[in-house]
């Protein structure tokens, strides 16, 4: 049976301007990524300061500089339409990996902060 | 088919608190459908300050905590949230409201949907592990409540 | 968590899970110099704690052991994901794990 399941991958931005990239490895009972949304402790540097590039099983779903405002959604949106829709990326390997950008913007000053990439995930409990 | 919901609460009055809680599931459950999560400051609230002239800005929302819900079968770690009071920006770019406090549709915590989950009744319990992270991004309160509702449905 | 404990309890966690006996097991002994910091990335696999010392704070996804926080009301045996190791002790200390190492499905 098809389930829905969220996974959450963490990303710790230190340093003001530098690129951050982590590779982060889904359970193997995933069998397909449906959508995906970028959250963070601190969502006003993330709106104004964050660009990355994602990918998934070595295939690109978001180019370098690709602003992270895109990705995010507030919580007076419901639930179901926080997403971005990916359709039903197959997982492959199982290997997203994000490389993230701190860019300098006179709107919101650097303090650390933490990104979270969210994914909507079907997983197959093979029942 | 009846849908049913099962809250617990949590108060957590520590900064960088961890909370290790554990959710008895009814023996008739078919499965659980759903996940609320909803937070009360004690004291002041934090939703809905923002300045007219910030309609132009991006506020930033107090997180109050992570939750991980985690069930005894294949999907081990089914949910996982972020805890927010409110949503600072939900009128950005919208001149229409003069006044960030008028009331409208998803402010004020007035409206609410559940995230749809799928988890076997056979699960018995769901164990959620909950983090404050109030310490790093809120110092004005003491305490909050949060609620964990897990909506079940039953036979009739 | 003991040992003995650790290897009963491994085989019916994996069963619940959904990976039968489809796993092998290492042993990990670390050891830890004086504020060593150290990151495992244990993502699709599970380090189960076999130790119970002081000093030494293990912080992952499905919780945190630290004999020394107040912060959690449950100290947790069972890592998985990003696992974060600090010793906090002014000497060399010894950490031991049992690594739960989920295999790859058979492609042939």
């Amino acid at each position: 049976m098809l389930k829905p399941v969220k996974k959450r991958f963490d990303l710790n931005v230190t340093e003001a301007g530098r690129s951050v990239s982590q590779t982060f490895e889904l359970d193997k009972t995933i069998v397909s990524v449906k959508g995906l949304l970028l959250t963070s402790d601190m969502d006003d540097l993330l709106y104004y300061r964050g660009s990355q590039r994602i990918e998934i099983n070595k295939s690109e779903l978001f180019p370098e500089n690709y602003e992270s405002k895109l990705l995010m959604s507030g919580i007076n949106v419901a639930p179901k339409t926080r997403y971005y829709d990916l359709g039903g990326v197959n997982p492959g390997n199982g290997q997203v990996r994000i490389e993230y950008k701190d860019n300098e913007s006179p709107k919101a000053g650097f303090r650390p902060y933490r990104v979270s990439l969210y994914l909507e995930c079907e997983m197959d409990d093979a029942k | 088919m009846k849908e049913t919901a099962i809250i617990t609460i949590l108060n957590i009055s520590r900064a960088y608190e961890i909370r290790h809680f554990q959710v008895r599931i009814p023996r008739d459950t078919q499965s659980i459908c759903a996940i609320e999560l909803t937070v009360r400051a004690n004291g002041k609230s934090l939703g809905k300050v923002a300045p007219v002239e910030n309609i132009l800005n991006y506020q930033r929302n107090p997180l109050f905590g992570d939750l991980m819900l985690f069930s005894c079968e294949e999907g081990n770690c089914f949910y996982t949230g972020e805890l927010h009071e409110s949503d600072n920006n939900s009128l950005m770019f919208d001149f229409s409201k003069f006044e960030k406090d008028e009331f409208a549709e998803w402010t004020h915590g007035a409206k609410q949907e559940a995230e749809e989950v799928t988890v076997d009744g056979d699960t018995t319990v769901v164990m959620g592990v909950y983090r404050d992270k109030t310490g790093k991004a809120i110092t004005e309160i003491r305490g909050y409540e949060i609620k964990v509702i897990i909506w079940i449905k039953t036979k009739d | 968590m003991t040992i003995e404990l650790a290897l009963e309890y491994i085989p019916r966690r994996m069963e619940e899970l959904g990976f039968g006996n489809r796993y092998t097991l290492r042993f990990r002994h670390l050891v830890l110099q004086p504020s060593d910091k150290l990151t495992i990335d244990a993502q699709s696999q599970f380090f189960i704690l076999v130790d119970q010392i002081s000093g030494i704070s293990v912080e992952s996804q499905t919780g945190l052991f630290d004999l020394s926080s107040s912060s959690a009301n449950e100290m947790q045996y069972e890592h998985q994901g990003i696992i974060n190791i600090r010793n906090m002790n002014g000497r060399t200390t010894h950490i031991r794990f049992i690594q739960v190492i989920i295999k790859h499905e058979k492609t042939t």
